[in-house]
């Protein structure tokens, strides 16, 4: 077992000098989980881990290897098998040069209160607590999930690269059930940060469990929205995650580099409407996707991605940045030290534009507005995404009218990014947990109202 | 550290404290090799220890989960102990297992510790030559992964077991280019033999599907018939059978809620759990709570049979466990071993050719709510058929029905079963969905 300290990656780089380019992560991780359900305690769970991941890339071929071991014999071991794989591995044809600007910096986190000392009984409370005024009358079923993870982090290359710091993700989520005749309405709201237990004061979690019961109850009576093609109006939630995943997926470097992505090739080209302007910015404080370096030991960067409509970069990783010739912006992410940095999001927004957010219905004849974000996917290769919101309401007129329950849209990214012809003054924000590879990463979405003519809504 | 179940069952009846344990121990190796757009991009291995300990005291149950566990595995012990005296849950079960286990699964691990990543390697990469330089195709990713599980387990009422268990994965994305017009598919295949791994095949499928998806359009709205692939149907399915868990039925959040023993489906559909299927990585012997795994009946004649349980599901539901306790990263939960769909006749072209109107959907990543069984899904891969053929890929559509509703109006079952994350299903045809599109 050893110590944290920048040995640890000295040691690594002494044992990969015959490498093009080899850099390390440690990580030693501790969680608790807490699910409370209709007001009882349904588990408490602690957890602890830690290891290692390295990659050694040596004729343009990458070794990997990962243990929970944190021993000087693992890590040997876990060279020596990286290196055997690569040399009985045939040639490579691509070379990846990565050179880096190294850094060195213990960073400490900038929370109030460190989740880690806090007592489970206190979490626990928060739990019950909003678990308890989610239960509002007409309430059928609740389900409130407290939960928060902090890894202490050292991150080195062998070009010099040695950084430590600690990432969190506390996180609440109420789940409210209302039944409704044969249908039962589901709505989850939650409270998110990447900093301390401060957030979770009584005002905030019980703010948390009101709101999404109150709109589980206004879905009494919704009946699905009738399929077809109609002009809708999305909230800053859904305008966030159509960003995220329709747009977002496409940007990430390592998916232009393997041929998966809509937008390889499209760098200064036009692919929206002149209102669109995206952006993914980590530096953002207190939001769930923030961070300070990435686990390429990157020093995190506001990235510009699209402006105006016009395409101006990618989300990179080293090995991105040095073959498609960009600078590295920060942006490689890995859900533990076992596994690998690849291109991620972090804070992803489309930026404000001039419209009052009470007009923006007002010249829709027939359509739907959809609030909240239930789920929802892309293929980034073909652009195909879907998505759906926790409730709709049909727009008639111009005017908001009846609830309708699974709304749904789908449609393909840079045709649906081409018919935005509104956008809100103001830019919210709604944290979530991104998936990709097999990887969760703490994000945060986000956007202001924004309508779309002409899109499919799925529906009964 | 080596673990075997005699040295957790020692550990856990002489812990001197005064509660019930269950100690969940595995130990994982897993190896990866990636290409990336035709060329070999990366190998990977990762080892990974953990141990889960549950305590049960004065009606409260501890979890604790460490990776790697600590060298002391008693000091887990004292950890979940003190948990239920902190802030146990107040809704735990009663007991543990208490009944001895018969059975083990094991197969070849040590063939598989043995396996060489460069031939491997050089495998796929020749399945992947194979089909560079064809038409239309952009790039072709794969990755193959293969590795072992063993599980060691025990409890304070003496019951213990131990399994080995291997996995083969292979899987393809392939993207083809017309011009601006561009399209990507992906199929996968899952062995637990890596000799019985089809790279050839699985690319050679991914290439078909992703060149049949260019020149997609949309389609008007209308109701009509689909066919669901094989893989389509197990991917709905298995939204049936998560909502069939005993735990999700307790949280209010299941369809299937309150119905068990009653018509839930087509007299045409026989679905059932199988602990043994040749070549599935997903056998086993026991469930993560140290209960026998079962093969038993789901739904048959469209009757639903049984819900699926772990022992606290079992015990506020009034049932017997069902060998279903699943012990996942996140959760204490259900899951399944293989899930198996009687196949029924005629091949999916055949199914086709009775169709009037409809759509032959291919691939949908969309699940139902679970708690209405309302399903809105994108149809990600798949094909518009009019007239008992298909006349063009689709993109811009949504399929939407309820899911009882699906499972109540099918009305041909294929013949022609595929394997897939568990599921051995065959394709199925299902009448009066709606579908919605731009045209």
């Amino acid at each position: 077992m050893f110590s944290f300290d920048e040995g640890l990656v000295d040691r690594f780089s002494s044992l990969v000098l015959d490498s093009d380019f080899g850099d390390i992560r440690f990580g030693r991780t501790q969680s608790v989980t807490i699910e409370v359900n209709n007001g009882e305690v349904r588990s408490v769970r602690r957890g602890s881990a830690e290891g290692f991941g390295l990659r050694i890339c040596s004729g343009g071929i990458w070794g990997f290897g990962a243990s929970t071991s944190l021993t000087q014999e693992s890590l040997a071991e876990a060279v020596k098998q990286a290196y055997s794989m690569i040399r009985a591995s045939p040639p490579a044809r691509v070379k990846r040069g990565i050179s880096v600007r190294p850094v060195r910096e213990k960073r400490p986190p900038d929370w109030r209160v460190d989740p880690r000392l806090v007592d489970t009984s206190d979490k626990l409370g928060v739990c019950l607590q909003a678990d308890s005024s989610s239960r509002l009358e007409g309430v059928s079923s609740t389900l409130s999930v407290y939960g928060d993870s902090v890894t202490e982090w050292l991150v080195g290359n062998n070009q010099g690269t040695c950084v430590s710091y600690t990432t969190s993700s506390p996180r609440l989520a109420v789940t409210v059930y209302v039944k409704d005749g044969s249908t039962t309405h589901v709505i989850t709201e939650s409270l998110g940060s990447n900093g301390g237990f401060e957030l979770f004061s009584e005002e905030a979690t019980t703010r948390v469990g009101v709101e999404v019961a109150s709109k589980a109850l206004r879905l009494v009576g919704a009946h699905p929205v009738k399929g077809g093609k109609y002009d809708v109006v999305l909230d800053p939630a859904m305008t966030g995650v159509y960003i995220h995943e329709a747009f977002g997926h496409a940007s990430e470097a390592d998916l232009v580099m393997a041929g998966a992505s809509i937008l390889e090739g499209k760098l200064g080209s036009k692919v929206g409407s002149e209102l669109v302007g995206v952006v993914d910015d980590p530096t953002i404080s207190g939001l769930r996707g923030s961070y300070t370096y990435d686990q390429e030991g990157v020093r995190a960067t506001k990235s510009v991605i699209v402006e105006r409509g016009v395409l101006r970069g990618y989300l990179h990783t080293l090995e991105s940045a040095a073959l498609l010739d960009a600078e590295p912006n920060g942006a490689a992410r890995a859900m533990s030290p076992l596994t690998e940095p690849i291109a991620r999001m972090s804070n992803t927004y489309i930026a404000a534009g001039d419209y009052v957010e009470e007009d923006i219905c007002s010249d829709v004849r027939l359509g739907v507005a959809f609030f909240g974000f239930q789920y929802g996917y892309v293929d980034p290769g073909s652009g195909k995404f879907m998505f759906k919101a926790q409730y709709g309401r049909m727009i008639r007129d111009g005017e908001l009218a009846e609830y309708v329950r699974d709304a749904a849209l789908t449609g393909s990214t840079l045709d649906v990014l081409g018919r935005i012809d509104a956008l809100g003054r103001e830019v919210r924000f709604m944290d979530g947990t991104c998936g990709k590879n097999g990887q969760w990463v703490p994000v945060t979405t986000g956007g202001p109202f924004t309508r779309v003519r002409g899109v499919v809504v799925g529906g009964q | 550290m080596w673990v075997d179940s005699d040295s957790l069952l020692r550990l856990v009846k002489g812990s001197g404290l005064d509660a019930e344990f269950e100690v969940h121990y595995s130990e994982l190796k897993a190896t990866t090799l990636e290409v990336e757009k035709n060329v070999l991009k990366r190998f990977s291995v990762r080892r990974i220890e953990t141990a889960v300990v549950r305590c049960l005291r004065a009606g409260k149950l501890g979890v604790v989960r460490f990776s790697p566990p600590p060298k002391e595995l008693r000091s887990m012990l004292e950890h979940a102990y003190h948990l239920t005296a902190a802030a146990g849950s107040s809704d735990a079960q009663t007991h543990f297992a208490d009944k001895p286990l018969k059975s083990r699964v094991d197969s070849s691990v040590a063939s598989m510790m043995e396996t060489d990543a460069g031939e491997v390697a050089k495998r796929v990469l020749e399945a992947v030559k194979t089909y560079t330089g064809e038409p239309l195709i952009h790039s072709i990713n794969a990755e193959a992964g293969y590795g072992y599980r063993r599980v060691v387990g025990a409890n304070t009422n003496g019951v213990s077991g131990e399994w080995l268990g291997c996995f083969e994965n292979f899987s393809a994305e392939v993207s083809s280019k017309r011009g601006e017009d561009q399209a990507s598919a992906s199929k996968s295949h899952e062995a637990s033999d890596l000799g019985a791994l089809r790279f050839e095949d699985t690319i050679g499928e991914a290439v078909k599907l992703s060149r049949g998806m260019l020149g997609a359009a949309s389609t008007s709205t209308f109701t009509g018939t689909v066919v669901l692939s094989p893989e389509a149907t197990g991917a709905l399915l298995s939204s049936v059978v998560e909502a069939l868990s005993g735990i999700e039925i307790l949280k209010g959040r299941s369809f299937m809620a309150g119905k068990k023993a009653m018509q839930v489906a087509s007299p045409l559909l026989r679905m059932r759990e199988e602990v043994r299927v040749d070549g599935s990585p997903y056998n086993r012997g026991f469930d993560d709570e140290l209960i026998e795994t079962a093969t038993k009946p789901i739904i048959e004649g469209g009757e639903l049979k049984t819900y699926i349980h772990n022992i606290y599901s079992a015990e506020k539901m009034g049932e017997a466990p069902t060998g279903n306790g699943f012990i996942g990263p996140q959760d204490l939960g259900v899951g399944t071993t293989n899930i198996v769909v009687d196949a029924g006749k005629g091949a999916v072209d055949e199914l086709i050719s009775h169709v009037r109107r409809g759509v032959y959907l291919i691939r949908t990543g969309d699940r139902p709510n679970p708690a209405s069984g309302d399903l809105s899904a994108m149809v990600s891969a798949g094909y518009y058929v009019e007239e008992g053929s298909i006349k063009h890929p689709l993109k811009e559509t949504m399929i939407g029905v309820n899911i009882l509703d699906l499972l109540r109006s099918i009305v041909e079952v294929g013949g022609e079963r595929v394997m897939l994350w568990g599921y051995l299903t065959p394709p199925i045809v299902v009448d009066g969905v709606k579908i919605s599109g731009r045209a």
